[in-house]
């Protein structure tokens, strides 16, 4: 166990891995980020075996279970951390050590939660579901300024006070979480995101999360924040009479005209006026010069 | 014509005076079955503009003496109309009928619900800074039908057929994030319809959408919050 004067200065970087080809350049890299660093790599695909988990040098590493996401990933990254700040990094992530210390130097200030910006909505012409996802949650939150920022997104960053108050098992729903840290009155920001050195291929994506899973998990984020108010959030209904619909209509109290279409229109309801035949037009017009 | 026995359209007037008459004169050009209006809550002369005006197709027009709330009209025209396919107007919009008519034409070849397209962040500085237009995007991606954008039954104009309107009910039609989430639950086939905007079109629904900030917006995404717990409830 770490000393609370180390645990002080220590940044735990957490890495959500599926394969081990790369762990040892993983934890090379996350040593660089901070003088104090303690790197936890978590394993989406590795039983728990002391031989496979002791591999990786200058580094924890934590078995997750086969078919974890990212976000659990995370979370069980979390639970290890003994740092006062942690930086959870997304799968495979390989980036430029300097530039991921703009993820803790406004935790050193006054934020407890620094998270990448999100990006626009739509990218090359297609909309991106999930960013519009994440905004709506950010916007109902009253965080509108966080734009499409969400936990799902890595690299995040959080003070352990963040942790602690969010709890560490809820990073696993990442929506949920982000809901639970503005309830709790906890100061986010963010800050632009890093790009990576060498992206991950698709045989790395393993721990990537299904799109309607995320797009569920906010759903249910949005009924989390809903929990103690009505079914509209509070939210006017327009002033509806609702009632009026369940009724017969004769006892809306109100007045009905039918209106009969102009060709139907003659001499009564609903008589056709009937044309003059020549003849008798001419009859009419003889007799009109008579009367003359 | 194809809309003769089949098409019911239903009309909502609240103050809608100077332009209720061109709405209405758009609509008769569709040689519609019927005519359906439901005037409510008017303080203007609206009523009377309806009342003078002489239809080429029958017309009916009830009109209530106080207002129903926000889209109320759409449920009460619904449990009145008697064509097959229903086409919803709103007394403030002037929509040329050529413009109407491939909506209607949508539901005579198969589809469910034909909606007005609509793509919020096309072209916008300030994309993704309307909440409703959030809120339609991940109702439609939600029930994955990502591809309807922002497409919604909450806009004007949208046609639909009587037996998609039966499958929903009809008394979900006021509350229109609902009416459009059941309809995406069902499965109904809802298809959506490219609309050219005039420029002065385009300004009036940008100087609708700045208006819409107040509580008409509010009141929208109320909707759409009812329309998810609806969707947490059945999916429980």
């Amino acid at each position: 166990m770490d000393s609370p004067t180390c645990g002080q200065n220590l940044v735990s970087v957490i890495i959500p891995t599926h394969g081990a080809r790369n762990a040892e350049r993983l934890a090379h890299m996350a040593k660089q980020i901070a003088p104090a660093t303690e790197v936890i790599i978590v394993y989406a695909s590795l039983c728990s075996q002391p031989a496979d988990i002791g591999c990786v040098a200058e580094a924890k590493v934590v078995a997750a279970g086969k078919h974890a996401t990212a976000s659990e990933c995370h979370a069980i990254g979390a639970q290890h951390a003994t740092g006062n700040v942690l930086l959870f990094l997304p799968e495979e992530g390989i980036f430029p050590p300097a530039s991921l210390r703009k993820y803790i130097a406004p935790l050193q200030r006054d934020y407890d939660l620094v998270l990448s910006a999100g990006g626009r909505m739509l990218t090359k012409g297609r909309l991106s579901t999930v960013r519009c996802a994440c905004a709506l949650l950010n916007d109902l939150l009253g965080q509108k300024q966080l734009g499409s920022a969400s936990l799902e997104t890595a690299p995040f960053s959080l003070t352990r006070t963040a942790l602690e108050a969010i709890g560490p098992h809820k990073l696993q729903v990442p929506a949920t979480a982000l809901v639970s840290a503005v309830q709790k009155g906890l100061a986010i920001t963010t800050v632009a995101p890093v790009s990576r050195e060498r992206k991950s291929s698709a045989a790395n994506q393993g721990v990537a999360k299904a799109k309607s899973l995320v797009l569920q998990e906010h759903a249910k984020a949005i009924q989390l924040l809903l929990q103690d108010q009505n079914v509209r959030g509070a939210l006017p209904d327009g002033e509806r009479h609702r009632i009026l619909v369940q009724v017969p209509g004769l006892l809306h109290l109100r007045s009905v005209f039918y209106q009969q279409s102009r060709e139907k229109e003659g001499d009564g309801w609903g008589a056709k006026r009937k044309e003059r035949s020549k003849r008798a037009r001419k009859r009419v017009q003889s007799r009109q010069k008579r009367s003359h | 014509m194809e809309n003769q026995g089949r098409l019911s359209i239903i009309i909502g007037v609240e103050q809608d005076e100077n332009t209720i008459v061109k709405v209405l004169r758009q609509a008769e050009k569709l040689c519609p079955l019927e005519i359906v209006v439901v005037v409510h809550g008017s303080r203007d002369r609206s009523l009377e503009q309806v009342l003078t005006y002489a239809p080429t197709s029958a017309m009916r027009v009830y009109a209530y003496p106080y207002a129903l709330g926000e889209d109320v009209w759409r449920a009460i025209g619904a449990q009145e109309a008697a064509g097959d396919v229903w086409l919803f107007l709103e007394g403030k919009q002037i929509i040329a009928a050529q413009q109407l008519q491939p909506f209607v034409r949508l539901c005579y070849r198969g589809t469910d619900i034909a909606l007005r397209q609509s793509h919020p962040f096309f072209g916008r500085k300030n994309s993704g800074q309307d909440s409703v237009q959030l809120a339609k995007c991940f109702l439609n991606s939600l029930l994955e039908r990502g591809e309807l954008g922002s497409s919604s039954m909450d806009d004007l104009p949208f046609a639909m057929t009587r037996e998609a309107a039966v499958s929903i009910g009809t008394h979900h039609l006021f509350v229109p994030a609902a009416a459009h989430l059941i309809a995406l639950q069902k499965e109904l086939r809802v298809a959506h319809v490219r609309t050219r905007q005039k420029r002065s079109a385009a300004r009036e629904a940008k100087a609708a959408e700045r208006a819409r900030a107040g509580t008409k917006a509010l009141t929208d995404l109320g909707d759409h919050l009812e329309a998810f717990s609806l969707w947490q409830r059945e999916a429980k």
